[in-house]
C-alpha cells in the first residue's frame, strides 16, 4: 500500500472533437503523486488545468472529449475511486447550499453516502473543531465571508475522510491577507490529517508557499514542462524572507515564462 | 497546434430539417386528434349545445368566410383583429408607461412605498369589478377600455423593471462613476442595456395578458367591434360553433403574437448579446 | 418603538398612503360636491359595506369557495405533475416549451367553452381556475428542476449521488423560492379568473352581483363589492407572503 501512488498519470491525452472543432487540450501528460504529499499544478491561463482536474476527479466531461492514456487513483479508475470515497473535491467557488447552515452543509456528503445520523453529527463536530469553526456552526452561508465559506467547503470535503484532496484554485477569489491566512490553514490541516493534496493554482507564490512539488504545464496542447521540487521546511511563513525561497520563486517564474511560449 | 474549424452551412441546414420534421409530426397528431374527436362525438351522440363536432366547426367556417355577407357584417376575423389592435395599443402604452415608472420608482424607496398599494390594487381588483367604476367616471367609451387594459398589464412591468435596476451590481455603477458624474451617462450605458433582456421576456408574458384584458373589457362595455362581445353574445345565444371557432381564432392570433415576440427576443439576444451581469 | 417603525417602514408608508388617499377623497367630495352619482364618498361606501354586509359577504363567500379550491388544486397538480414528468419521462424540455405556448393563449376565453360543456355551476369555475393556474406552476417547477448549478452538479457527482437524492437534497430546496413566489402570484390570477368567469353565467358570486348592480343608481354597492374583493385579496396575498418569509428565511429581497 505504501508503494501505491496516490495519483498516477501515464501518457494522458485529451482532445475535444466534434461540432466542427478539433482541439487538443492535453498531450502526453505523465506524472505521479506520492501518498501524503502536497503537490501544486501551475500553468498559463486556459492551458487545460480544469480539464486535467475534471479527468482526475472522475467528473463527466463533454461528450466530444476523447481521452487516451491511463489515470489511476490508488490503483483504481477515477470513477471507482470516487465511489470508494477516496476523493474530496474543493472547487473555485464554495458552492454551499444557502438553505443549510454550516453544520448541515458539512453533513451533505455524509447524508448522501448513508452514514448514520449520530455518526455524521460526531464527524461534523470534530471537523468544526479542526477548522476552528465551532462558533459558526449555526450560521448560514450568506452570513459568512468568502474565506469562511471556503473553509466550510474544505470541511465538507473532509467529512467522509477521503485520502486525496483535489483543490481547484480554491482561494483565487480572496484578498492577499485572507489568502495567506487560508494557505496557512490548509498547511495546518494537511499536517494534522496527513492527506494527499493536489492543488491547482495560477499563483506562483502560492505554489511555492504551499507545496513540496510544483508541476508546470505548457500551453495547449499541454504537457509537463518541468517538475520542481521545493525543498523548504514547514511552516513556510518563517522561510518567506530567505534567499532560497526567492530562488524557487524565480525558478518557477522562469519555467512558467518558458512554458507560455 | 490548434486546429479549429468553423461550422459550415450544412450545419444550419440540419437544424432546419429537424424543425420541419417537428412541424409535420405536430400536424399529423392534430389531424388524428380531429378525426378521433369527430368519431367520439358522433358515436356517443353528445348534444350540439355541449360540444360541437369538427364538421360543425368546418361548416361554420365555410359560412362565415366563404359566403358573401351584407356590407355591414363583420366576420370574426375582423373582430379579432380589431381586438388585437386595441390589445396592441394597450400593450405598447403599458410598456412605455410601465418602464418609465419602473425606472423612476427604482430611484426612491419612499415614493415606491407610497405608490405601491395603488399599483397592487390595479392588479387585485378584477376588470369586471373595476370597469363600472371607471366607466362611471370616463364614460363607456374607448378610453376606458384602453385604460383598463393598461391597468391590468402595467404592474408586472413596473416591478420587473424596478427589480432589474435595483439588482445591477454595485461594481458596474462604481466603474461608470469613475468616468463621469452625469446620471444621464449611467442611464445610457448601464441602465438601458440592462433593461433589454427583462423587457423582452416580460413582453412575452404581457402579450397574452393584454389580449385577455381586451376580451374581458369588451364584455361589460358596450364597445362595438370586439371579439369579446361576440363570444359573449354567441355564448348567450348558444351558437356553440361560433364560440369555439372564435376562441380558437383568438388563441391562434395570441400564439402568433407570442411567437413573433420570441423570435424578436432570440434575434436581439444573438445580435446584441445583452447577457446577464456577473457580480464579483 | 422607533425600531419597530424602522423595520416596517415601507409597510407603514403604504398603509399611510392608502389612508390619506381615502381621507383626501372624502374631503374633496365633501368640499366640492361633484355630481354624487358619478363619484361616491368613502363614507358612503363604508356605510353601504356595513348596511349591506350580509348580502355582499354572502356573494363574496360564494366566490371564495370557488377561488380557494381552484387555487389549491391548480398549484398542487402543477407541482406534482411537473415532478412526475421530471422523474419519469425525458420529455421535460419539450413539455416546457409546449406549456409555455399553451400559457400564452387567453385561457380565460375557455370560460365560454367550458360554460357550454359543463354548465355554469361551481365545479366548472373551480376547474377553470385550476386549469389557468396549473400552467404557470407547471412551467416554473419543471424549469427549476431542469436547471442545476454546475458546481452543485460536480459535487453531487463526486459523492455518487442517485437522481432521487439530487432531487431531494438540491433541486427541491433550490426551487422552493420560485415555487412559493408563483403560488403567491397565482392568488391574483385565481381571484381574477373566478370573478371574470362569472360573467359567463353562474349561480352566485360577487362577479354576478356586480354585473347586476352596475346601473348608476347602485354604484355604492359596486364600490362596496370592490372594497370586499380588495380586502380579501390583500389579506390572502399578504398572509402567503408572511408564510413565505417564514418558510424561506434564506431568501434575500
Amino acid at each position: 500500500m505504501e508503494n501505491l501512488k496516490a495519483v498516477s498519470i501515464k501518457k494522458l491525452s485529451a482532445t475535444f472533437d466534434g461540432n466542427g472543432k478539433h482541439l487538443q487540450v492535453l498531450n502526453n501528460v505523465n506524472f505521479s503523486i506520492k501518498n501524503g504529499s502536497f503537490t501544486s499544478i501551475i500553468g498559463p491561463s486556459g492551458c487545460g488545468k480544469s480539464t486535467l482536474f475534471r479527468l482526475i476527479s472522475g467528473l463527466p466531461t463533454k461528450d466530444s472529449c476523447k481521452i487516451d492514456g491511463k489515470i489511476r487513483i490508488y490503483g483504481k479508475k477515477p470513477l471507482t475511486a470516487c465511489s470508494d470515497k477516496d476523493i474530496g473535491l474543493i472547487l473555485q467557488t464554495p458552492t454551499l447550499l444557502e438553505w443549510r447552515n454550516v453544520a448541515q452543509n458539512m453533513k451533505l456528503p455524509l447524508e448522501i453516502m448513508g452514514y448514520s445520523s449520530d455518526n455524521s453529527n460526531k464527524k461534523v463536530k470534530n471537523l468544526l473543531k479542526l477548522l476552528e469553526l465551532e462558533e459558526f456552526e449555526k450560521y448560514r452561508p450568506s452570513e459568512l465571508s468568502g474565506g469562511m465559506q471556503q473553509k466550510v467547503s474544505i470541511g465538507r470535503a473532509l467529512a467522509y475522510n477521503p485520502e486525496l484532496l483535489l483543490m481547484d484554485e480554491p482561494f483565487c477569489a480572496l484578498d492577499e491577507i485572507n489568502r495567506r491566512r487560508m494557505n496557512n490553514e490548509i498547511i495546518n490541516i494537511w499536517e494534522k490529517t496527513k492527506k494527499t493534496i493536489l492543488f491547482i493554482t495560477h499563483s506562483i507564490e502560492e505554489a511555492v508557499y504551499l507545496s513540496q512539488k510544483v508541476i508546470i504545464l505548457t500551453n495547449k496542447p499541454s504537457t509537463i514542462h518541468k517538475i520542481i521540487n521545493i525543498d523548504l521546511p514547514y511552516p513556510r511563513s518563517e522561510e518567506q524572507d530567505s534567499s532560497k525561497y526567492f530562488k524557487y520563486i524565480k525558478e518557477v517564474r522562469g519555467c512558467l515564462d518558458e512554458a507560455s511560449h | 497546434m490548434l486546429i479549429s474549424k468553423r461550422p459550415t452551412g450544412l450545419f444550419f441546414l440540419v437544424n432546419m430539417k429537424k424543425q420541419i420534421k417537428n412541424i409535420l409530426i405536430t400536424i399529423t397528431i392534430i389531424v388524428i386528434m380531429l378525426i378521433l374527436w369527430e368519431l367520439l362525438i358522433t358515436h356517443f351522440h353528445i348534444p350540439k349545445r355541449i360540444a360541437p363536432k369538427p364538421s360543425d366547426l368546418i361548416d361554420f367556417i365555410q359560412k362565415e368566410f366563404f359566403t358573401s355577407h351584407s356590407t355591414k357584417y363583420q366576420t370574426i376575423l375582423t373582430k379579432s383583429l380589431y381586438s388585437l389592435k386595441d390589445a396592441l395599443i394597450g400593450f405598447t402604452l403599458a410598456l412605455i408607461i410601465g418602464s418609465g415608472l419602473g425606472i423612476l420608482l427604482s430611484q426612491n424607496k419612499t415614493i415606491y412605498s407610497l405608490l405601491f398599494p395603488f399599483l397592487f390594487l390595479t392588479q387585485l381588483i378584477p376588470i369586471p369589478a373595476l370597469a363600472p367604476v371607471l366607466a362611471a367616471i370616463l364614460g363607456y367609451g374607448y378610453s376606458t377600455k384602453i385604460l383598463l387594459i393598461v391597468l391590468f398589464t402595467i404592474f408586472p412591468i413596473i416591478i420587473t423593471m424596478r427589480n432589474t435596476i435595483l439588482n445591477i451590481p454595485e461594481n458596474y455603477k462604481q466603474l461608470l462613476h469613475t468616468y463621469t458624474q452625469k446620471p444621464i451617462i449611467l442611464f445610457k450605458y448601464l441602465i438601458l442595456p440592462s433593461l433589454v433582456p427583462p423587457l423582452l421576456s416580460i413582453m412575452k408574458i404581457i402579450c397574452s395578458a393584454s389580449i385577455v384584458a381586451t376580451i374581458i373589457t369588451e364584455l361589460p362595455l358596450s364597445v362595438k367591434g370586439g371579439i369579446g362581445k361576440d363570444i359573449y353574445n354567441s355564448f348567450n345565444n348558444q351558437i356553440i360553433a361560433r364560440v369555439w371557432v372564435s376562441v380558437i381564432l383568438i388563441s391562434l392570433i395570441s400564439l402568433i403574437f407570442f411567437k413573433l415576440l420570441s423570435y424578436l427576443e432570440k434575434y436581439i439576444n444573438t445580435k446584441y448579446k445583452y447577457g446577464k451581469f456577473k457580480s464579483c | 418603538m422607533k425600531q419597530v417603525i424602522k423595520k416596517n417602514k415601507s409597510l407603514l408608508l403604504s398603509t399611510l398612503s392608502i389612508l390619506s388617499f381615502l381621507f383626501l377623497w372624502e374631503l374633496a367630495l365633501s368640499t366640492w360636491d361633484v355630481s354624487r352619482t358619478v363619484l361616491i364618498k368613502p363614507s358612503v361606501i363604508i356605510r353601504t359595506c356595513i348596511e349591506d354586509f350580509d348580502i355582499i359577504s354572502k356573494e363574496m363567500i360564494y366566490t371564495i369557495t370557488e377561488i380557494i379550491p381552484g387555487w389549491i388544486i391548480g398549484n398542487l397538480l402543477g407541482f406534482l405533475i411537473a415532478l412526475c414528468i421530471y422523474r419519469l419521462f425525458k420529455l421535460s424540455k419539450v413539455l416546457t416549451s409546449v406549456s409555455v405556448l399553451i400559457n400564452s393563449v387567453p385561457l380565460i376565453a375557455l370560460a365560454a367553452i367550458m360554460g357550454g360543456i359543463m354548465g355554469t355551476n361551481k365545479d366548472e369555475k373551480i376547474l377553470l381556475i385550476s386549469l389557468i393556474i396549473f400552467f404557470p406552476m407547471f412551467i416554473t417547477t419543471l424549469h427549476q428542476l431542469i436547471t442545476i448549478d454546475d458546481g452543485h452538479k460536480d459535487l453531487l457527482n463526486s459523492y455518487s449521488a442517485t437522481p432521487n437524492e439530487i432531487l431531494l437534497k438540491i433541486l427541491l430546496p433550490k426551487s422552493l423560492p420560485a415555487i412559493v413566489n408563483i403560488i403567491k402570484v397565482s392568488i391574483i390570477t385565481a381571484i381574477f379568473t373566478a370573478i371574470t368567469s362569472e360573467f359567463f353565467g353562474g349561480y352566485g358570486g360577487i362577479g354576478i352581483f356586480i354585473l347586476s348592480k352596475k346601473g348608476l343608481f347602485n354604484l355604492p354597492l359596486v364600490w362596496a363589492s370592490i372594497f370586499f374583493i380588495a380586502i380579501f385579496g390583500t389579506i390572502f396575498y399578504f398572509s402567503v407572503e408572511f408564510l413565505q418569509k417564514k418558510l424561506i428565511p434564506w431568501q434575500e429581497n
